[in-house]
């Protein structure tokens, strides 16, 4: 049986189980100065450098990562099997800071263009050299890899949405056929950035999160373990979407997010033995989580 | 668990489009490394890439298909690869139109911001993007390709079954190929359209990449020299390749005639460092270790090897070849076709079929030097196959690795 033991949240309303989700979203004026009519919801209450156990790496990590970590650090891992444990997670798109590249636009532009014989001849000098560590899209799950020790089958599932509820199926079927004894699943995304803002329309309400879970496949599960199960008829149902209205759309991370939501219903409601999690958007992801016992 | 077999390859590549070609020119030992003509690169610290075609007459078309502007599919040039390889596969694979539910296993490279989107929107006073003309109307070319239009575009080249795309830096290939063969294995699809396209052949890519000291310095046809005792980095490449895999039993059911099966899959994790290798390789030694067992343990004849030509990669691989698979024939692709970083292993898992449907190993070109601590069985010319099976590697930044065991047609 694959069992989901325990879920954490870097988001918004803070770090930590899936309580973090009881309370309301912060919702604030996006601290960019060109969409300060926005309204986003930054995880602004953890300090990243207070839960990267690898202080070196931390300038190595986009905001995505940080959460990533953040919220990994917050899960109860086993000790155990680490070096055959896998990592699943939902990833979004590469970052977009137009402020990391200000310096090479300020060597290469020539009358509003780029002028690439001074790109290559000046703008490149002066870009950061660990940039890529940055835009590069798997690195949330590298980073958390190597703050947790993690060493076993993988999956960074590219996901604009609901796909994150892929990386748990991916983390399930991994656990199903014995190739790790217990994983992480989940989705982090910071979509907070120049780029992303810039593109995507004013009503949406963006935010950054982090959502992973411990699944472990088990003969007896322990008191308090969910049943990861395959989708089907369930007591009630959530939306990708519903989550991410209530707790603001962090792309990447908003399957995630609703697995944590639904965890919260079931440990809050004694009355409610199931529920299905879909995405309107994308019908072809779905999952399902039930009491056990 | 069921058999997976390999129906149809597609290949767009620095060496020709269509597997035939590609074959050819692989076992011709021809290398496709020359001076950048996708963009201007003179000033650039490297000025060598191996560049796949990009027909004007495939753009023009995906961008009638996608709605994605012409100019944002020259710079970002993995969207029409991608396309064009997808179509072959399935073309290959199918007489007629492919089934309903052929799946997608995808690997895929990360967004290229399009810098003269960028620089029309740059407020240089401001040192950003000009607030006044914010936000821009959302269309398909502004500031990046999003990844979605490029998954998107493959899935709409024929398979509309479940899909899912990896980022796994330079893995995204195998492990595209090796989780969509575990779905057939598994029983969650029937036939799956598994490969990967990218580029990073653009002004961004080979400057972000120069910047990590990862690419040779040198503008020579021989620039990527894995295994060599002068190597100095790798040389960016580009292209495409996606193969149709099926249960054993339907491609039999259909009459289709397999090209080879696919014996093995494995991923593991560094959890080393995102900037460099584990010293020992010992993500890279799970990965094989797994895999060799998941196939039955069989006699591998030739390792397709990661094998960048950068100083680190090369030689930690060997060791690692030679201490879970034993004395066996070694050859790396990127010698003669770059390194396609996402596209790369499902470029040379293409490289690898070769032992199976010519019978020849794939070589590693330009080896005139062999660094003694890379000292193995290297294939300097293409040269008879001879074993059970073959591996391919691969291993991304950031310590994801995937390996994957090939054998003969059933």
């Amino acid at each position: 049986m694959i069992v989901l033991r325990a879920v954490s949240v870097c988001a918004a309303s803070g770090l930590g189980d899936e309580r973090v989700l009881d309370g309301e979203t912060l919702f604030c004026a996006c601290p960019l100065a060109q969409f300060a009519q926005r309204r986003v919801a930054p995880a602004a209450q953890f300090d990243p450098a207070a839960v990267v156990a690898q202080r070196k790496s931390l300038k190595l990590m986009n905001r995505a990562a940080q959460l990533a970590v953040a919220a990994a650090r917050a899960l109860p891992v086993p000790a155990r099997d680490r070096e055959r444990a896998g990592l699943f997670l939902g990833v979004g798109m590469s970052g977009g800071e137009i402020a990391q590249l200000a310096g090479l636009l300020d060597e290469s532009l020539d009358g509003g263009e780029v002028d690439l014989a001074k790109m290559g001849a000046n703008g490149l000098a002066r870009l950061n050299p660990l940039l890529s560590f940055h835009v590069l899209n798997n690195m949330p799950l590298c980073h958390v890899s190597i703050e947790l020790g993690l060493g076993g089958p993988h999956g960074a599932i590219y996901a604009a949405g609901a796909e994150a509820l892929d990386a748990f199926a991916a983390a399930a079927d991994a656990l199903a056929a014995g190739e790790a004894p217990w994983a992480i699943a989940g989705g982090a995304d910071a979509p907070l950035d120049t780029v992303t803002l810039a593109l995507r329309g004013g009503d949406e309400r963006l935010a950054e999160a982090a959502a992973l879970a411990l699944l472990l496949a088990v003969d007896e599960p322990a008191p308090g373990d969910l049943e990861w199960a395959e989708p089907g008829g369930a007591d009630r149902e959530i939306t990708v979407e519903e989550t991410a209205a209530r707790f603001g759309d962090s792309l990447a991370a908003s399957g995630a997010l609703a697995v944590a939501e639904a965890v919260r219903i079931l440990r809050m409601h004694a009355d409610v033995r199931s529920i299905a999690i879909r995405s309107a958007a994308l019908p072809s992801v779905s999952a399902r989580l039930r009491r056990v016992g | 668990m069921r058999r997976v077999v390999v129906t149809g390859v597609g290949i767009v590549s620095p060496l020709g489009a269509g597997y035939g070609a590609f074959a050819e020119a692989i076992l011709d030992g021809r290398c496709a490394v020359g001076p950048i003509r996708a963009f201007d690169a003179r000033t650039f610290a490297a000025t060598v890439a191996a560049e796949a075609t990009l027909d004007e007459r495939e753009v023009a078309a995906c961008a009638e298909a996608t709605g994605c502007d012409p100019l944002a599919l020259r710079i970002d040039r993995k969207l029409v690869f991608g396309v064009r390889a997808a179509r072959q596969a399935i073309a290959h694979a199918f007489d007629g139109a492919p089934p309903p539910g052929l799946a997608l296993s995808f690997g895929i490279g990360l967004e290229v911001l399009l810098l003269p989107d960028v620089a029309s929107l740059y407020d240089p006073a401001k040192r950003d993007l000009d607030a006044s003309r914010l936000p821009i109307p959302r269309r398909k070319n502004a500031l990046r390709l999003s990844l979605d239009h490029v998954v998107d575009a493959i899935a709409n080249a024929g398979a509309r079954g479940r899909r899912r795309a990896y980022v796994a830096a330079c893995a995204s290939g195998t492990q595209a190929v090796g989780e969509g063969a575990s779905w057939i294995a598994r029983g969650a699809a029937d036939a799956v359209l598994a490969g990967a396209t990218d580029s990073m052949v653009n002004p961004m890519g080979v400057g972000c990449f120069s910047l990590l000291g990862a690419l040779s310095p040198r503008a020579a046809a021989d620039a990527c020299r894995p295994f060599h005792r002068d190597r100095d980095g790798t040389v960016i490449g580009e292209g495409a390749a996606f193969f149709v895999l099926e249960s054993l039993d339907g491609a039999r059911a259909r009459g289709a005639r397999p090209l080879a099966e696919i014996l093995g899959y494995a991923s593991s994790l560094d959890a080393h460092r995102v900037t460099a290798p584990h010293p020992r390789g010992d993500g890279a030694r799970r990965a094989m270790a797994n895999v060799l067992a998941r196939a039955g343990r069989p006699r591998i004849g030739y390792v397709n090897a990661h094998g960048t030509g950068t100083p680190q990669n090369d030689a930690v691989e060997v060791q690692a070849i030679r201490a879970t698979v034993g004395e066996t024939a070694i050859g790396a692709t990127k010698s003669q076709v770059g390194h396609a970083m996402a596209a790369a292993g499902a470029l040379e898992l293409a490289a690898t079929l070769l032992c199976f449907t010519h019978g020849r190993c794939a070589p590693t070109a330009h080896l005139g030097a062999l660094d003694p601590a890379c000292a193995a069985d290297h294939v300097v010319a293409p040269r008879a196959f001879s074993g059970d099976a073959a591996l391919k590697n691969s291993f991304g930044f950031g310590g994801q690795n995937a390996s994957i065991v090939v054998g003969g047609a059933p």
